[in-house]
């Protein structure tokens, strides 16, 4: 604060640390400075993301567990439903089906979970001046921290089931930061629209619905006929599943231009993303 | 001396445009079919037009007018929720604006809850907040229900709530809309006491109020702003005295009758 700085009794000088706000030289500020502008905002992505956690545990009963716990309910389930259809093609298909249904889980709360925090944040837009795009990657923050713990049962259904973890599993991390920018892309791009036009949310669901068939998740990408495996190359869900699967089933790193397209796909979303939302974000306080 | 001739607040013909859509279209199937039939017809409303004036640090500066005379408009665009159409606002300092009750609260969660919340919004970090606290909810008087449900808070205890926050943390301006007309005598006192001692450590505060006394007491100078208008700009009382004057006098023409 610089109030009274200067020594002189309310004598009050314009420092150089004061914030100056010019509505003509933000028009489309570089994502340099709006990142910069997120820094200063880190406290409320933290708060945010802490209350989508402490809510979501409060509503149940089972707590913390229920996050655990959920995962590997449909693991079972999958696993006694498919284990006969896809036995002798997938060893250890529950280490498969786990670590496929929590990659995609993240993929569709974070950006579901966008649409909704951008919906909910507009409120707080029109009252406050903060920048959007901390509802859009709050979203993403509390699909992190979800995924993070799941990995806890995760490890532990390999060990059970003799897979034991490897080094490769260091890449872990990698896929997960690749895969939090590319949902992070599309989240900016549904949050824009889902602010004008609610009906989005329930088309997404729809489509997510869509994309879990055409992506390896469940089954193995062998029983996709030969003719149809070109809709696995335009997917950019199947390459970002193979760079986290990869390592927790096979024990092994993905390969180099698997690594490659993911990186270009996520990247290129997020830019997509970044540029849509920033483009629209100053209209979503004169909204709805 | 030169450095208090520094705009605290500065807007230079700024006008906004709002662009009302005549039915309300909110789902992409409507929109596509509208948008194939040409049947989306928006009308524009003006609700600034070319305002331009420039608050000093350490003014206390009042807008007055009708409901619908943009003052709140015009908050938002100082505040910078609202981008000017046109024109250009150059804004110097730490911003806390409490536009309506209690900026950026969230009814589901408890007071103190929102205490971190909306210290976030403004760029508080939950340290500085956590150092705040027992001074904002002293201030509201709200220590009994700092832990319920937001939702349970009367429009009174919300505007205080609001208040002790904004002012806690010691912004450099202070965007007041309509802030003071719900609290109690107790409370609007004590509200009074606090925009003075900001006066005196230099801060700017902009006030929009009906309660003209208000206006009259604690500004400086002040805008009368009608249909979107600059009308008059100037020290608070004259100004008042001149809205009180176009306000009465179609009734009083009307009387005589």
């Amino acid at each position: 604060m610089t109030q009274g700085s200067n020594g002189e009794p309310g004598g009050w000088t314009v420092a150089e640390s004061v914030p100056v706000y010019d509505s003509s030289s933000s028009q489309n500020a570089p994502m340099r400075q709006a990142v910069w502008e997120l820094l200063r905002y880190k406290d409320l992505l933290r708060l945010l993301v802490t209350t989508n956690i402490t809510t979501r545990y409060k509503r149940s009963i089972l707590g913390v567990a229920w996050t655990l716990l959920s995962p590997l309910l449909t693991m079972t389930v999958m696993s006694i439903a498919f284990s006969a259809l896809f036995r002798f093609s997938v060893p250890n298909y529950p280490v498969y089906v786990l670590a496929g249904l929590l990659f995609f889980a993240f993929f569709q709360e974070s950006t579901t979970q966008g649409m909704t925090a951008l919906i909910w944040g507009s409120a707080l837009l029109k009252k406050v001046y903060i920048p959007a795009s901390v509802f859009p990657i709050s979203a993403i923050g509390t699909g992190l921290v979800n995924l993070s713990l799941s990995l806890i049962p995760l490890l532990a259904i390999m060990v059970i089931l003799g897979r034991p973890p490897s080094w490769a599993l260091l890449f872990v991390p990698v896929a997960m930061a690749m895969t939090a920018v590319f949902s992070l892309g599309v989240g900016l791009i549904l949050s824009t629209i889902a602010v004008v036009f609610s009906d989005v949310v329930e088309m997404w669901v729809v489509i997510v619905r869509a994309l879990f068939y055409l992506t390896p998740v469940m089954y193995p990408e062998r029983i996709f006929p030969e003719r149809l495996q070109w809709i696995f190359q335009v997917n950019p869900l199947y390459h970002l599943i193979h760079c986290w699967r990869d390592p927790i089933y096979y024990g092994a790193l993905p390969a180099m231009d698997t690594v490659l397209t993911a990186l270009v796909w996520s990247v290129g979303t997020f830019l997509v993303g970044w540029w849509v939302f920033s483009r629209r974000a100053h209209q979503f306080a004169l909204r709805a | 001396m030169e450095t208090t001739s520094v705009p605290a607040i500065t807007v230079d013909r700024v006008s906004l445009r709002y662009r009302i859509p005549h039915e309300k279209v909110s789902s992409i199937k409507e929109y596509a079919i509208r948008r194939l039939k040409r049947s989306l017809v928006v009308s524009d409303f003006w609700a600034l037009r070319d305002v331009s004036f420039e608050v000093l640090p350490g003014e206390v500066f009042g807008i007055v007018g009708r409901n619908g005379a943009g003052k709140t408009t015009l908050l938002k665009i100082v505040a910078r929720v609202l981008r000017p159409t046109s024109g250009r606002v150059v804004v110097r300092g730490l911003v806390a604006p409490l536009l309506g009750l209690g900026a950026g609260f969230n009814d589901e969660l408890t007071g103190s809850e929102n205490i971190f919340l909306s210290g976030a919004t403004l760029g508080f970090s939950y340290l500085d907040m956590q150092n705040r606290f027992d001074r904002i909810v002293e201030f509201a008087g709200l220590e009994e229900f700092i832990d319920a449900p937001l939702r349970t808070y009367s429009t009174g205890m919300r505007a205080r709530l609001g208040f002790s926050i904004a002012t806690d943390v010691q912004p450099h301006i202070l965007l007041l809309d309509e802030i003071m007309s719900v609290g109690d005598e107790e409370f609007r006192s004590r509200c009074t006491t606090r925009i003075e001692s900001f006066r005196q450590a230099g801060a700017t505060v902009l006030l929009v109020s009906h309660g003209l006394d208000l206006v009259t007491e604690l500004c400086d100078r002040a805008l009368y702003l009608d249909r979107g208008v600059m009308k008059t700009i100037g020290p608070a009382g004259p100004v008042v005295a001149e809205y009180v004057k176009t306000v009465l006098e179609p009734e009083t023409r009307a009387s005589s009758r």
